[in-house]
């Protein structure tokens, strides 16, 4: 099973967020609702993959890409970003190498396909 | 007939053998009568002495030295003046009466047995040539004696010493310096010691003085001193050596046989005869000392049987085979076992006495006790290696250079690393041609004074490096002895470039600072610790007011701050911070303040400890007067852009300027002859965007858009119009409207608007995936999870729309309104704001606490507007906390009403304390609202004249509002 971590703050996105991958066998999920216990889980557990909200508090979700792609055991772990912020946000990022992004809504179906495109791709 | 014949044999050949061990015996053996006649020798001395041979019949120092008359100084007279035993080392004089080598010349009293009278001398010598080379050798490299060597000061202390004392004596240098040396010698010693001292005061040189020294370990060691006084230093120089072993060996041979015996015995020496098998024949009084056996137990048993270490008794057997086959004479070392177990190192000579038919007889070993000499010589040699070790590795070089050719003859590796040259590079080269030419004097008197015996004091020098420049040294030098001759000087030198440098710079420093103190415009003042002044330079009278004499010592530097507090603050940062660097403002005499540049820095004790602290102070008065004036003129400037937005300059199709507005003139300077690109915008080519070719090719008017750098990036737009002069040539006029103003504010508004859609955005996403979670629930018939998404789907929709209201409020407010005057009664409209949240407030079990000043009820406001405030605080409260209080007052102030809500809610963080009133700001994104409430009410607060402001002793310890406004 690939194992993702969620960093998403706000309480109905995480909701959403169990929904979504509930009574599914390919994912195993955990849910962050802030970089520091997400930091936390990073360093307990390795991940496939990281969704991860960008309007977040204390640490916006970008200065936390910053973080992951500087840090050795992180750097290579592919990030998906699910923003309600436009396209344009990616473009602020830098070191995008297996960094996606999807706006928010999003449906299951079209989440799925891009989880599978970004882990078997 | 036959028993007397045989026992006569018996005698002759006892005799025989006796004189075959005498002849045989590799050290010399020389018998003298009283009045220095040779009478006999052994081989050994006419083997030596072939030259002067016969020898029996001459007078010693006529056979042996080659002189006339008796030496002066000679142990065998000794001997015969004494009757005791007497040791010197003597040269061994060649054919030519050239000194061929050394020897160990041992006078031994002959006593006949009968008379006790002393019949003559018995000389015991051995060739120390060798010996006496490689010393020689090690003291012309070392320069250092195994004899101990030292300054006495006529006071009875030791003023230097060589190590050679801590090895033999084993006490350290500071323990010998410490104390008058009479308390370490033997007390039957002291009185003949201090008459010596006596002695050497009036300036009485003393040779072989002998004397036991008290050694660490309790023992006393024999020394033998030699000393010269050197009176106007008030000091001697003597030498010293340990001769304890020799001491020893005397009283080994105290006693005397026969003649031969005598000979035999009395040396002193060991004296062993073995034969072929390896048993022993004869064995001496003076093994037997040695061993603690009696002859007649040692005798007819093997050597090896009982004297050997196991180790040795290999490698003794093979010497001892080599002999019997013919291999002699011989030496070697070996140690001894006596009988008590103590191990003797001794010294062999080996010879073996051949029979007529040229087989060996038998083997003599004649052996010298040598232990403790060896412990010394092993003491010695730590030394050497140390000596060594500190030639090769010391940072100082050391040198000798040669009396016969003035060059020089060793270089240690400092000198490489010193000078630069390779040592090869010098070594056999003259020494002066190393030397800086205006040193040569010096050069030149202090080798002549070594060479002349003497040590000259310490000299500086400059030493040529390969790179040309001179190092600048510092020499201690020496004369160098050989075989008792002066062959040239020893002497070390110290790279003290830095030193001269450092001195020179200290000394430039000083009376720089000197200089520095009094004239130049700076205040320097230091305090002590009690904070009052210690120093104070004259400029500082000028600055301050206060005299030198009035403040050092008396004045606190607390007179100069204008408060107290500045002036501890200048103290505890300067400690904490090494250093205290602000501009301030100081305090003059007649009260006026100074604005200055203070710079404070503690003065600490090597400990780290601050003892004082140095403060320098600028007077920038006209500094600040000039700042200011610049900053007026700036500003005028700022005016009268600001005024006419506009600034207009004409410029050719070269782009040279023609013409700049004098407003702009006064920022950027002269235009004559200078390019627009390169007076506006600092660029050494035309500006990317630049409109003239455009306008001039079109000849249309072009609008761009410029960024100032010389004017703080200000933005401005620039119209470019062109037109023809009166000779009909294309120019261009531009005029430039600054709209960096409107720039701003059209940032702002793309910020809004992007922040709004952001906050409407999440809920609307929020919303539509909950709706999705509903049919995907509703597709299971999950019944709790179809409510749960329904329940999202409209709290999501309800802050879309709370949210849409606020922000039309916001923008209503931005727009012009007209405020109505009404009459509010505060506690009413409380009442009003709070039935809207009581569901809420009864949910979370919220206590409502409310305290209303009887005469603060009153307020004449816009009603609407009042709401809004009261609204959006009362719903922060009720929104931030989850339980206990939420407390409303109103109080009275003067012409102002104070209201306030306080809640035990979440609190806040002090950045978010910081941001309030930002508008959109939010501690978190999944906190609810827009984060707009705050900044709408301060809008509104300000617009009726009163204020807000906001307290939180941090997350976690609730929040209060305070709004206070004007009663009318």
């Amino acid at each position: 099973m690939r194992k993702i971590l969620i960093v998403e703050d706000e309480k109905d996105m995480q909701e959403i967020y169990r929904d979504l991958f509930e009574g599914q066998a390919k994912y195993e999920v955990d849910i962050e609702s802030g970089t520091m216990p997400a930091l936390r889980k990073l360093t307990a557990k390795n991940y496939d993959l990281i969704i991860l909200d960008i309007i977040m508090e204390p640490i916006a979700g970008d200065s936390f890409f910053v973080y992951l792609r500087s840090d050795n055991k992180t750097s290579s772990i592919p990030v998906l970003v699910v923003s309600v912020l436009g396209p344009e946000i990616m473009e602020k990022l830098r070191r995008v190498d297996h960094a996606f992004y999807m706006q928010k809504p999003v449906t299951k179906e079209k989440l799925f396909e891009k989880l599978d495109d970004i882990i078997t791709g | 007939m036959a028993s007397k014949r045989e026992k006569q044999r018996s005698v002759e050949e006892s005799e025989r053998f006796l004189n075959d061990i005498f002849s045989g015996i590799q050290d010399g053996i020389s018998v003298l009568d009283k009045n220095l006649n040779i009478i006999r020798v052994n081989h050994a001395m006419e083997r030596w002495y072939a030259h002067a041979m016969p020898l029996s019949g001459k007078k010693c120092y006529e056979a042996y030295h080659g002189r006339s008359r008796p030496c002066e100084i000679c142990p065998t007279r000794k001997t015969l003046q004494t009757g005791k035993l007497a040791y010197e080392v003597v040269p061994k004089i060649g054919p030519k009466g050239k000194i061929e080598g050394w020897l160990d010349l041992y006078s031994f009293p002959l006593i006949d047995r009968k008379t006790g009278k002393m019949e003559g001398v018995i000389e015991y010598v051995r060739d120390i040539t060798e010996q006496r080379r490689i010393e020689a050798e090690r003291d012309r490299l070392f320069n250092l004696s195994m004899d101990m060597m030292c300054i006495v000061g006529f006071d009875g202390y030791f003023k230097q010493i060589n190590p050679a004392w801590h090895y033999i004596l084993g006490w350290t240098e500071q323990e010998l310096l410490s104390k008058p040396y009479l308390d370490l010698v033997h007390p039957d010693d002291k009185k003949a010691t201090l008459a010596v001292q006596r002695s050497l005061t009036k300036g009485n040189k003393v040779a072989f003085f002998e004397n036991r020294y008290l050694r660490k370990d309790g023992a006393y060691r024999w020394l033998s001193w030699t000393a010269s006084p050197v009176q106007e230093e008030e000091r001697s120089f003597a030498i010293a050596r340990d001769i304890t072993w020799q001491k020893n060996a005397q009283e080994l041979i105290k006693k005397e046989h026969d003649f031969t015996a005598a000979v035999l015995n009395t040396v002193g020496a060991l004296i062993v005869v073995i034969d072929p098998s390896g048993r022993i024949v004869s064995f001496n009084k003076a093994c037997e000392e040695l061993t603690g056996y009696k002859a007649k137990d040692a005798e007819g048993r093997r050597i090896w049987d009982f004297l050997l270490t196991k180790k040795e008794k290999t490698p003794v057997k093979h010497v001892f085979k080599d002999l019997v086959a013919g291999n002699f004479p011989n030496r070697h070392e070996n140690y001894w076992i006596a009988k008590s177990g103590d191990r003797k190192l001794i010294s062999w000579s080996n010879t073996a006495i051949v029979s007529s038919k040229g087989k060996v007889e038998y083997v003599i070993g004649t052996g010298i006790d040598i232990t403790e000499q060896k412990r010394a010589e092993n003491a010695l040699k730590d030394s050497e290696e140390r000596y060594r070790t500190l030639f090769e590795n010391a940072q100082d070089v050391i040198y000798s250079v040669s009396a016969k050719d003035e060059t020089i003859t060793a270089l240690n590796p400092a000198f490489e690393k010193v000078t630069g040259w390779r040592r090869n590079d010098w070594l056999g080269k003259a020494f002066l041609s190393i030397i800086h030419p205006d040193d040569l004097p010096v050069a030149i008197r202090t080798f002549q004074q070594a060479l002349a015996g003497k040590t000259p004091k310490p000299y500086e020098l400059r030493i040529r490096k390969r790179s040309g420049e001179y190092v600048q040294g510092e020499f201690t030098s020496s004369p160098q002895y050989e075989r008792g001759e002066i062959v040239g000087e020893f002497g070390i030198g110290r790279d003290i470039t830095e030193r001269k440098r450092n001195e020179l710079a200290l000394i430039e420093s000083r009376e720089k600072l000197r200089l520095t103190m009094d004239h130049i415009p700076l205040h320097i003042g230091a305090i002590d610790k009690s904070g009052k002044f210690i120093l104070w330079n004259k400029y500082s009278e000028k600055m301050f007011g206060y005299t030198q004499k009035e403040v050092t010592g008396k004045m606190p530097a607390v007179n100069v701050h204008e408060k107290l507090k500045d002036a501890v603050d200048v103290v505890r940062t300067a400690g904490k911070n090494s250093i205290y660097d602000k501009e301030v403002n100081l305090k003059h005499k007649d009260g006026h303040m100074i604005p200055a540049h203070l710079v404070v820095v503690p003065y600490r004790d090597p400990s780290g400890k601050i003892m004082a602290y140095y403060g320098f102070a600028e007077d920038i008065t006209e500094r600040k007067r000039a700042e200011n004036e610049l900053k007026e003129t700036k500003e005028r400037l700022e005016y009268i852009l600001g005024a006419t937005k506009t600034g207009i300059d004409v410029i050719d199709s070269d782009f040279n300027l023609r013409y700049v507005d004098p407003a702009w003139q006064r920022t950027y300077g002269d235009p004559f002859g200078r390019k627009c690109y390169d007076y506006f915008m600092g660029r050494k080519n035309i500006c990317p965007n630049c409109g003239i070719p455009k306008a001039l090719r079109e000849k249309k008017t072009v609008v761009t858009e410029e960024i100032l750098p010389k004017e703080g990036n200000r933005v401005i737009e620039v119209h470019t119009i062109p037109f023809q002069d009166s000779d009909g040539k294309w120019l261009v006029a531009e005029f430039n409207i600054d709209i960096t103003q409107r720039k701003r504010i059209e940032e702002m508004k793309e910020n809004l608007i992007r922040d709004v859609s952001h906050e409407l955005k999440t809920p609307i996403a929020n919303a539509k995936m909950a709706v999705e979670m509903g049919e995907r629930a509703m597709a299971s018939r999950d019944l709790g999870r179809i409510l749960r998404a329904h329940k999202m789907v409209s709290e999501n929709i309800d802050r879309t729309k709370n949210d849409i209201d606020t922000i039309m409020k916001a923008f209503a407010l931005g727009q012009k309104q007209v405020l109505k005057k009404q009459r509010i009664s505060i506690k009413k409209a409380m009442n009003e704001v709070l039935r809207v949240y009581m569901k809420e407030i009864k949910s979370k079990k919220l206590k409502i606490r409310t305290a209303f000043g009887p005469i603060a009820d009153k307020l004449i406001a816009d009603k609407a507007n009042f709401r809004v405030i009261l609204s959006n605080l009362i719903d922060n409260a009720v929104k931030f906390t989850d339980k206990g209080t939420i407390t409303l007052t109103s109080s009275s102030k003067g012409k102002n009403i104070e209201i306030s809500v306080s809640d035990t809610g979440k609190g806040m963080s002090r950045e978010s304390l910081e941001r309030i009133f930002e508008r959109f700001y939010k501690a978190s994104s999944a906190m609810p609202g827009v984060g707009l409430g705050i900044p709408i009410c301060e809008q509104i607060v300000e617009k009726c004249g009163g204020s807000i402001e906001v307290f939180s002793a941090g997350p976690g310890k609730g929040t209060r509002v305070v709004v206070t406004l004007p009663k009318r």
